[in-house]
Formats: structure tokens, sequence, C-alpha cells
């Protein structure tokens, strides 16, 4: 089966064929070995097959584009840090910058944090000004903590796809030479135009967006929120950038 | 010691000091004030108490317990450092056995009753954790977790003087844990030793913190209710629609379609501003290394800044 799946996967075509081989030799086989068969038992099961080579294709083209988001980002991650100090920060910026707006739903992400209430009263300047602190904050946060390597590496456990619909991507990241030896990364993926994108990451059951909304609305319920969150968050990143 | 969450510490003599806030707590628990004008979070009725506590917390651990923790970290070798910390590790191996089956984990009792014995015996009193090595994985269970599994609630969070972030269940939770653990009945010394080295090990995380939290305390209390939680379930993703209900998911943001139009006018601020995305050409252009590098970008639609 296994051998089959990664044939429905790149070729349908090809698949169409083997099967209608395989199906031509177990004809075959039933002639000689039974000499009892119809017809008509051969189209039924040539129809079913079709359909559920069909259901088949559909489930892993989904899945393997969702999974491959995440494995794609992840290996950017270990490439960053394998050129380690090779790379400036700002360089590193620019390549963790082109690799989360790839893989990552940041103004999704960023809506949920901030939550409707909120988001509604910003006035587009406002969101425009967040959206990109907000983004270049993620950024920063990936290019001063992903800097060097001793031997990290993500493997890849499970995919889940949840009642409504998303799907939840697991895999485990392996510090060898850490004190914490795994964590288990839990990315969560939603769909939008683009395709499967990133909406939320937890860390051994931390949930980044669920303690970002905490942190944020916090912060914009206080005097002047909007105001206070931008400076709080270029302060951070300028931290990050020293 | 402070946001050490798993790693606290086990003295008997902070069991009474539970005891006390828990008395403490009770008393003023008719206060249900808005600080500062801003919402009483449900889980954190004592939000004042407890950002007091943080605070002190946060004195101890930067006059204290950091320049004690570094130098501990500074005069011993780092392999010293990993056996203190599989010794101690080791001595809470009989607690966590206790508590797999207490929650009815008798395959993991049997496990970890497995990996106690080796690294007691081979693993020269636990200083060396060679039951890793032989497939027998550590767990973490602790008497929290086993009264979560019975049904007991969680409680209000508190931030407790010295050991850090908990919640009322914790309470029970620690005196049981420190009853359970020879650590406990050995001698002050030996407690000193244990909690420099749960400084030490909680470096990491704790200087984490500090760089990407916006606010310390908020974010140590979702992150600690949230690790508990994890540990609770073992990790268990049944229920990871959670990763993506959020109050208003499906409400509506008044600008679905005004993403694109968002992300256009995020061109002209940055532009009104500092000339950001000159200086990213320039860095471009003159560093080969990064083009070669840039995986090829199809989302080039969106002109977000990285340096400033």
């Amino acid at each position: 089966m296994g051998k089959q799946s990664l044939l429905i996967s790149n070729n349908t075509l090809g698949v169409f064929i083997l099967f209608a081989f395989n199906k031509i030799k177990l004809f075959c086989l039933i002639i000689i070995s039974f000499g009892i068969t119809t017809t008509v038992v051969a189209t039924e099961n040539n129809d079913s097959t079709t359909a559920i080579v069909e259901e088949v294709v559909v489930k892993e083209k989904e899945g393997i584009v969702a999974k491959v988001i995440v494995t794609d980002f992840q290996s950017v991650l270990i490439d960053a840090m394998k050129q380690g100090k090779t790379l400036s920060f700002e360089d590193r910026c620019l390549y963790f910058k082109d690799a989360i707006l790839k893989s990552h739903d940041v103004l999704k992400s960023l809506r949920t944090i901030v939550g409707s209430k909120e988001w509604r009263k910003f006035t587009d300047e406002q969101k425009a000004l967040l959206t990109e602190v907000f983004t270049r904050f993620i950024v920063s946060t990936y290019a001063f903590n992903f800097n060097e390597f001793s031997d990290e590496s993500f493997k890849y456990v499970s995919e889940h796809t949840t009642k409504k619909g998303n799907v939840v991507v697991r895999s485990i990241l392996y510090i060898p030479e850490g004190k914490r030896k795994k964590v288990t990364f839990d990315y969560a993926l939603k769909k939008n135009s683009d395709g499967w994108r990133i909406y939320n990451i937890a860390a051994d059951g931390v949930s980044d967006l669920a303690t970002r909304r905490s942190e944020y609305r916090r912060i914009l319920s206080g005097e002047d929120g909007f105001n206070a969150l931008i400076a709080i968050i270029n302060k951070k990143i300028d931290n990050y950038a020293k | 010691m402070y946001m050490t969450s798993h790693k606290k510490s086990d003295s008997s003599l902070f069991a009474v000091s539970f005891v006390a806030i828990t008395l403490l707590l009770s008393g003023c628990s008719s206060k249900q004030l808005t600080e500062d004008g801003v919402e009483v979070v449900e889980v954190d009725p004592y939000e004042g108490f407890n950002r007091t506590m943080f605070d002190f917390n946060d004195g101890v651990d930067k006059y204290f317990a950091e320049p004690v923790s570094d130098a501990y970290t500074w005069v011993t070798p780092q392999f010293v450092q990993t056996g203190v910390t599989n010794f101690f590790d080791n001595l809470k191996g009989i607690n966590v056995v206790l508590n797999d089956f207490m929650q009815g984990k008798g395959k993991q009792g049997a496990e970890d009753t497995g990996r106690f014995l080796v690294n007691s015996t081979v693993g020269l009193l636990g200083l060396f954790d060679v039951a890793t090595e032989i497939g027998l994985e550590q767990h973490n269970e602790d008497f929290a977790q086993t009264l979560a599994v019975w049904g007991v609630s969680q409680g209000p969070y508190l931030v407790l003087p010295l050991l850090g972030p908990s919640t009322t269940r914790g309470i029970p939770g620690g005196i049981f844990d420190a009853a359970a653990n020879p650590a406990t009945y050995i001698g002050v010394p030996v407690q000193v030793v244990q909690m420099l080295n749960a400084r030490a090990s909680a470096d990491g995380e704790i200087n984490f913190i500090e760089e990407a939290a916006l606010d310390r305390y908020v974010f140590t209390r979702e992150s600690f209710l949230q690790y508990r939680d994890n540990l609770i379930s073992d990790g268990q993703i049944e229920d990871s629609d959670a990763l993506f209900d959020f109050e208003e998911e499906d409400e509506d943001f008044g600008d679905e379609e005004l993403a694109q139009d968002v992300v256009d006018k995020k061109t002209e601020v940055s532009e009104e501003g500092i000339t950001v995305v000159d200086e990213n050409k320039e860095i471009l252009i003159n560093d080969e290394v990064i083009e070669q590098v840039e995986p090829v970008a199809d989302s080039s639609d969106v002109t977000l800044d990285a340096t400033e």
C-alpha cells in the first residue's frame, strides 16, 4: 500500500493503470482458480476501487500540503541555525521574514490575539502599523533565538484533522545538549485562499496565541493601550537587535 | 524557586508557608476588585497579591538567586551539574511511581519503578541516567496532577513566595511531593544545592521569558497554567480544536476583505516612516549569501520589514 499511495500522489493516471493491471491479474486468477466469475462482479469491483482511489488522492493531497508547510518551515529554522554566526541578525531577519510570510497567516493570528472587539476599533492605519510591528517582532524573535546549531533536529510525529477541518501537525524538537532534551511542537494550520497556513503553535502544550492574547489584551485595555502596545513591542525588537 | 514551575523545591519549611498562604488568601477571597480599571481574570482573582509576590520573587531572583546560581554554573563543570540534576530527578522518581499508580497508570508505574531501580544501582545513586539510555524515559508526574485526574478542580492561580507559580490545587500537591521526596529529609545543605541547581537549569527559560514577554506576569501565568494542563493530559492532542478555538473565532472582524488593503497600506506606512525598504534592498544586493539562502519568494506582496 505504501508504494501505491506514493504513486497516487504523484501520478493519478499511473495509479489507474496500476489498478487496472492488478484488476486484470486478479480477474485471471479468479477465473483460473475457481472458474466461476461474471463480468458483472468485475465491473462492480472496478467502480468501487475507482471511488476509493479518488478519495485517497484528495485526502493525501490536502494532508501532504499542510505537513509540508510545517516541515519546510522547520528546515528553514535548522538551516538558519547551521549557518549560525555567519549570518548577522539582520540577515537572519530577512531570511525568516520570507519563510514566515510564506508559511504563517500572521494577520489572522494577530486578529485573534487582539480580539474582534478591539480590532474593529482600530483605524486602518493602526491595523497596518500593528501588523507591521507584530510581524517584525515575530521575525526578530526567530532571528534572535535560532542563531546557533548544536545538533538539534525536528522529527515529524503525526498529522491530525480536527472536527472543524483544521489540521494539527505534531513534531518533536530534539535538543541533544539542552537541559530539556525534547520539546513537542503542535502546529495548528488553517486553510486560507493561499492554502494551508500556520495559525498557532504550541510548545509542550503552551499555545502561543493564547499566551499572547492575554498579554496583548491586558496592554490594550490600559491607558492609551494601542500606543503602549506598539512601544512595548518596539522595545522588545530593539533588545533582540542589540 | 522563581519560575522553575515543575522544578519546585521540596523543602518542608515551605510546606508550612503553603498552609499559611491558603489561610491568608481565603481571608481576602471576598475582594473581587478590578485593579487599575482592568478586568479581573477569572483564573486569577488574587492578581494584586500575586503580582506583589511575583515582584518579590523577581527581586529575590535578581539580587540573590541569579547571582548565586550564575556563580554555581561558573564554578561547576557541566558534567557535575548534569550529575546533580540526575541525582535529584532520581529522588523524585519515588514520587513519580506513587503518582503513576494513584492515577491508574500501571504500565508506566512499572516502567518508572524499573527506572528508579536501574538509576539507583547501575546509575550510582542516580548520578547517571542509565535508564534513559536503555529506553526507560523519564515521566513527569506529581500529586497535583493526580488530584486533577481524580477530579479536583484547579482553583485560582497563586504565586507563592520563593516557590513561584502554583494554583490552590498545587498546594496540597506540593506538600505531598515534598513528603514523598527523600531530599526533604536529608538536610538543609542538600536542599540548598537542589534549589541552586533547579535555578541554574531554568536559566534558559527565565531568559526566554525576559526577552519574549510583553508582560512577564501575564506571560508566566498563561504559560504555567497551560504547561500544567498539558502535563495532566500527558500531551494528548484529542482536544486539538483548543488550538483554534478562541471566543471570537467565528465573530466578524469587520475586515475579512480588507486584509489586502491592510497589507497594501503597510507599505505606505513604512515608506512614510524611516526608509526601511531601501535598507533591505541594499542588504539583498550586497550580500550574496542571503540571496542564495532566501527561498524562492512568492509572498513578495507583503513588504513588512525585519530591520530598522
